[in-house]
């Protein structure tokens, strides 16, 4: 269902995985290419946007990515990137990052993967393998012979 | 962790994890670790190739000593690594200086500054071991540092000595294009300049007088030369429009260009006095080149816990805080924890230490033995 506010701006639906509703401009879903296209197939003319992947929770947060970034423009980017930055942090953790990123990538909003993707980047930063492994319940699964070549890999001998 | 989702991480599809480890592409111990994890973070990132750890230039002093015509000197990357335990948290980290051989194989050499404390509340050198696994350790990438030398050859037995320039550089090796340029300041006191592609050096005609150039720094897009008298000069790379800088004054010995949090310091150490068992009394001065007034300014206040290594051959600064080990964030009971700073001149190792009222003292000076 489409809905035009008072300064003509087109309004789409989005629904959740756990059938959470969105109201959003047009100009915010479409920051999401998988979104673009759907409304460029005219899948939004009738009711919402199903996206089945993605938790209201995940969503909202999105949202609120794709409404910054769509009403921003270039001269703003020294804010955009303190904004980014404070939007990351309250994600808080690796777990609710980890559920960004592959929302990110199913939309397709090459910023949020990307800025998602260096935050990851830097928590895994300075760590050892067996911290990380902790931190983030990953099983270490290498065979003997791959863990001789990961230790292999790891050994700095001094002349 | 969310319990419903005991493998959220591994679970994580080849090409995302693949995303997480491009961001840690300019970092090659990194991309180690993150193989290092699990089989698919294995899969997921290529093992990281080594830039090449040697350039070979042409003879930096050609052009003043033609005997030398032919001959080639090599410019080196060493990256400087802060280490410390995993086994123990509060251990005091070491900086060590890594140099890499040319097969890429994890083989590692260590120099003179290859071990001294960075952090802790008294510092003790400690032995670095022979065979390191890099698991076991805590280990960033602090800084790179470049050396250049040439060997000599000595008259009577045809031995070869390495002699070591000092040199600055415009980019690291990992990010080497056409506009790459070298400056060194030569044995014979005078600043040269070379450029990718260059088949000789072009010495600088600096016209300040008759200044032995000692210290060469790269700063934001620009060479620095300083010389044992403290004079400065500022080199356009691309022009070789050469500016005076004003003097350093009231320096002990040679003044030491050294770049900090992206500002332009100069460091020295000077003798004060001989105190018990005839050793020095030492004590050291720091200014901040201030680039809005075009002058040095007086640094005490800024210096916070900034630790300078200063040599004939590199020097570079880092913030302790940025270092692992001591992560506290300067307040201890409230107040404003006591800071230190060090200066590491080749021969020794001197900690300053910053009380509450700001008052700086010398806290210790290993002579060092390794």
């Amino acid at each position: 269902m489409s809905i035009t506010t008072e300064n003509n701006e087109k309004m789409i639906t989005l629904m959740s995985s756990d059938g959470e509703e969105f109201v959003v401009e047009e100009a915010v879903a479409a920051q999401s290419q998988t979104i673009k296209h759907l409304i460029e197939d005219g899948c939004s003319t009738e009711g919402s946007i199903p996206l089945p992947n993605v938790t209201g929770r995940v969503l909202s947060e999105v949202i609120q990515y794709c409404k910054k970034h769509s009403s921003s423009d270039d001269k703003e980017e020294k804010e955009l990137e303190a904004w980014d930055a404070e939007f990351v942090k309250a994600a808080d953790d690796h777990v609710a990052l980890t559920d960004l990123m592959m929302a990110a990538n199913f939309l397709d909003i090459k910023g949020l993967l990307d800025l998602v993707a260096q935050t990851l980047a830097n928590m895994i930063t300075g760590k050892s393998p067996e911290e990380v492994r902790r931190m983030w319940n990953i099983k270490n699964d290498f065979t003997p012979e791959e863990a001789e070549k990961v230790r292999k890999e790891n050994q700095w001998a001094f002349e | 962790m969310d319990s419903s989702s005991p493998d959220q991480w591994s679970d994580l599809p080849v090409d995302l994890l693949a995303k997480i480890a491009s961001f840690l592409r300019s970092s090659r111990l990194s991309t180690l670790r993150f193989r290092s994890v699990c089989r698919s973070w294995r899969s997921s990132a290529a093992l990281p190739p080594h830039t090449p750890p040697l350039l070979s230039l042409p003879f930096p002093a050609a052009q003043v000593e033609p005997r030398h015509a032919g001959r080639t000197a090599s410019l080196t990357e060493l990256t400087l690594y802060s280490i410390q335990p995993l086994s123990d948290p509060h251990a005091a980290s070491w900086i060590a200086a890594i140099r890499f051989s040319e097969s890429g194989a994890a083989v590692a050499s260590t120099n003179v500054l290859s071990r001294f404390p960075a952090v802790g509340e008294v510092p003790t050198p400690l032995p670095l071991p022979g065979v390191m696994d890099l698991r076991d350790f805590r280990v960033t990438e602090v800084t790179n540092v470049y050396s250049m030398e040439y060997l000599r050859r000595r008259a009577m037995f045809c031995l070869r000595r390495e002699i070591a320039l000092p040199v600055a550089v415009s980019s690291s090796f990992g990010e080497i294009g056409d506009g790459f340029t070298v400056m060194t300041a030569l044995p014979a006191g005078k600043l040269a300049l070379w450029k990718m592609g260059d088949d000789k050096w072009t010495v600088v005609n600096t016209s300040i007088g008759v200044s032995m150039f000692r210290t060469v720094i790269h700063h934001k897009g620009k060479f620095y030369g300083f010389s044992h008298r403290g004079l400065g000069v500022m080199i356009d790379p691309c022009s070789l429009k050469v500016t005076a800088l004003p003097p350093a004054h009231d320096f002990g010995y040679v003044p030491y260009l050294v770049e900090s949090s992206g500002d332009l310091f100069w460091a020295s150490i000077q003798k004060d006095g001989e105190g018990e068992g005839r050793r020095d009394v030492l004590s050291y001065k720091v200014e901040r080149f201030d680039e809005e007034r075009s002058n040095w300014v007086a640094a005490d206040d800024a210096l916070e816990d900034r630790l300078f290594y200063i040599a004939n051959d590199f020097s570079f600064s880092v913030m302790t805080r940025n270092l692992p080990g001591d992560k506290s964030d300067g307040f201890e009971d409230g107040k404003p924890k006591p800071r230190y700073f060090c200066f590491y001149t080749g021969s020794s190792i001197m900690f300053f230490n910053v009380d509450r009222s700001g008052r700086v003292r010398l806290l210790c000076n290993y002579y060092s033995c390794w």
